[in-house]
């Protein structure tokens, strides 16, 4: 019980004095020096609170396994290396004491995973936005016959965990031939990232405003046209935060993965590491190969962000 | 002096290519006895419209009235339930919007976000496939009409409220369309730049010499500009005149109520046919005898009893001194100096009067005064029916 006590009143205390400190701020600091002293200040907090998990994986990613397990814990490797990110792609290394580290076992299931889940994630993003953009945007623009049935029913799809439905999928893909190759994958993440996007992108959809589209029929726009001459390029920003989402979920998904895919040549990346864990406890690679997996997504998270901030469409008039 | 001959011969061949051909151009728009229905609204209830060529139209009436919607049946962008909408002679109905040459101004000011004012203007005639050189010429030249050439490369997110409608109407003209449709096109402007672009749109329609099509539901605004105001209410159209038209001879109580800069004093007055007699007031505090022609006419239409007699303020007179005959006596309620008018609200007995009076001659609130009224001003109408009785039509 005690494992679970501390960390939630931890997260309370840090809540509750973030958000005193914004009313703090509001209330308190007339003085637009002081409070903007105080909102970079509980803003670094809130930055810190974020990547110290990610720094200490970092911390761990760069040490011997030697060092890592030494007491008191060392804050930062004194002993720099990046054996454990050579190893993992296969590679040998000399350790501390000048032996020679072999690669990780799951060398080669790293590297297949990683190529397995761009493929998998690519393919699946593109299709998505594909088949969920013109979906969304009939949703979201015109009116039709049971629209917010299909709309409950999209949302409703997202209202379980995969996991719940693993099984009976796991029984259809054995027969239908599906089981362990990168199509089965392909297939089921549609029924995780179509409704995603569908839901975001209604959203977005239906918050333009109407008489822009109005302006461009009767500018002499078809209704084709004007899609995509006039409501996508207005759209951009709303497309590549549910096509960066889209990407991310299939990057990430372990469950099906580990349940349709574990062990077979379509293995993607997510499922490499708990093998790390369980198998043989290999803390410092297994912190090498998720900084590895964190990667990709973080520099999609990033380009995105600045591609939407410097579409400035706060005001759409 | 070659240079601005050829400007010349290109803004003709301009004409030309981006206007559709004078024969279908030039011709009147006819709807008739068009209905709307939405799910659960009949928006739009039997109209039957006709728009001459090159006239500036206003749709007038209270929102909910149905002139948007009539005004997006133009446009095409919704479909009439039943009915015809002919341009020319050519039935409209179906035609998708892109197919109409027309030009459209919104209210909520529909520009393009992602465009600068340059790319927002000429993209109708983008779409429309106007050779590159042509449309940057043609910018030009709008632009230099409505004094926004130095604002073409900004966003349109950087333009005040008043750039971007001049923006919108400039993105309208630049297009020569057949027809102009604008949809309270000025209603998110300030009061002093609202008067402004009024100016404004009345010299340019008679520039271009095209059919306007204006939708409102500010009476003032309709009065300001129109040529013919069309008067809408609950989906139908109760009258269609010139605006002095409106004025002098509404077609019924309800838009005697609705046009005028001040309301009308409508009054539940008593007619005795047979003496001629008219009581104005309840409580008989104002009777008077009418002139004969009115007496006939009320006679005519079968009126006795109540009838409901409505006087616009500006046509009440305000005196001092002790009501004569045929007049009332009053004392003045409120008072609020307009400049050159003065508007009061005067108590007569029960009834609370509006009359507008010229800034002559001050009273002060708790004087008495008496109040008399013009007959040739005074607008009979059946209670019941709320028709006018009196005056007669073509006065």
């Amino acid at each position: 019980m005690n494992t679970w006590v501390g960390p939630i009143i931890v997260l309370a205390i840090v809540a509750v004095a973030v958000v005193l400190a914004v009313i703090a701020i509001n209330v308190a600091f007339r003085r637009a020096g002081a409070r903007r002293a105080l909102t970079y200040f509980f803003a670094a907090l809130l930055v810190v609170w974020t990547l110290v998990p990610i720094y200490w994986l970092l911390n761990m990613a760069l040490m011997y396994k030697t060092e890592l397990l030494s007491v008191p814990t060392h804050l930062y490797p004194h002993d720099l290396t990046t054996s454990n990110f050579v190893r993992i792609f296969g590679g040998s290394a000399t350790g501390p004491t000048g032996e020679e580290l072999l690669p990780v076992g799951q060398a080669p299931a790293i590297k297949r995973g990683l190529v397995n889940s761009t493929i998998v994630a690519l393919a699946v993003t593109a299709l998505t936005v594909l088949v969920a953009l013109p979906v969304s945007y009939a949703l979201g623009r015109l009116q039709f016959r049971g629209r917010s049935g299909m709309l409950f029913a999209i949302l409703l799809s997202r209202s379980y965990p995969p996991i719940a439905i693993v099984i009976p999928f796991s029984y259809l893909y054995i027969r239908w031939d599906l089981q362990g190759t990168l199509r089965g994958l392909i297939l089921i993440y549609f029924t995780l990232t179509i409704p995603l996007f569908v839901w975001v992108m209604t959203g977005f959809f239906s918050s333009l405003p109407r008489t822009v589209e109005a302006a461009a029929r009767v500018d002499g726009n078809t209704r084709w046209q004007t899609f995509y001459r006039v409501i996508l390029p207005m759209s951009w920003p709303g497309i590549a935060v549910a096509t960066a989402i889209s990407f991310m979920v299939c990057w990430n998904e372990f469950a099906f993965a580990q349940f349709l895919a574990a062990g077979s040549p379509a293995q993607t990346f997510p499922p490499v590491l708990p093998a790390m864990f369980f198998q043989i406890s290999m803390p410092t690679e297994m912190a090498a190969a998720s900084i590895v997996g964190i990667v990709p997504p973080a520099i999609l998270a990033y380009l995105f962000q600045r591609r939407i901030r410097s579409l400035n469409l706060v005001d759409p008039l | 002096m070659t240079g601005s001959v050829s400007t010349i011969a290109a803004a003709e061949t301009g004409r030309a290519r981006g206007a559709a051909p004078p024969a279908s151009g030039r011709a009147s728009i006819r709807l008739i006895d068009v209905h709307k229905r939405f799910e659960t609204f009949h928006a739009v209830r039997g109209l039957n419209l006709e728009i001459r060529d090159g006239e500036l139209l206003v749709l007038l009436g209270p929102s909910g009235c149905g002139k948007t919607t009539t005004l997006n049946m133009l446009a095409g962008l919704e479909q009439p339930t039943s009915g015809q909408i002919l341009f020319g002679d050519r039935l409209m109905n179906d035609v998708p919007p892109e197919e109409r040459d027309i030009a459209m101004v919104f209210q909520s000011i529909a520009l393009y976000p992602h465009l600068n004012v340059r790319d927002n203007i000429g993209f109708g005639l983008r779409s429309r496939k106007v050779p590159k050189e042509e449309i940057a010429r043609r910018v030009e030249e709008v632009s230099r009409t409505l004094d926004i050439a130095r604002l073409l490369d900004r966003k349109i997110h950087q333009l005040s409220g008043g750039q971007r409608q001049r923006v919108a109407i400039a993105k309208a003209l630049v297009r020569r369309p057949t027809l102009f449709l604008l949809d309270e096109p000025f209603s998110s402007l300030d009061a002093e730049l609202r008067r402004q672009m009024r100016g404004e749109l009345v010299r340019i329609h008679r520039e271009v010499e095209t059919t306007m099509v204006f939708v409102t539901h500010d009476q003032e605004e309709a009065m300001a500009i129109a040529d013919r105001i069309a008067v809408m209410n609950a989906g139908e159209m109760v009258q269609i005149g010139s605006p002095l038209d409106l004025y002098q001879t509404p077609k019924n109580r309800w838009v005697a109520r609705f046009i005028g800069a001040h309301p009308i004093n409508l009054l539940d007055a008593r007619f005795d046919a047979g003496s001629g007699t008219l009581a104005l007031l309840p409580d008989g505090r104002w009777t008077a005898t009418v002139p004969p022609e009115i007496a006939a006419a009320l006679r005519s239409n079968g009126a006795n009893g109540t009838v409901s007699v409505g006087i616009r303020p500006e046509h009440l007179t305000v005196e001092s001194g002790p009501p004569g005959n045929g007049q009332a006596g009053g004392e003045i309620y409120t008072r609020q100096i307009l400049g050159t008018e003065i508007l009061y609200e005067i108590d007569a007995g029960s009834t609370r009067l509006r009359a507008v009076t010229p800034t002559a001659r001050l009273f002060n609130p708790g004087d008495p005064v008496r109040i008399g009224l013009d007959w040739a001003n005074a607008f009979f109408f059946d209670p019941q029916t709320e028709a006018r009785l009196y005056p007669p039509d073509g006065r």
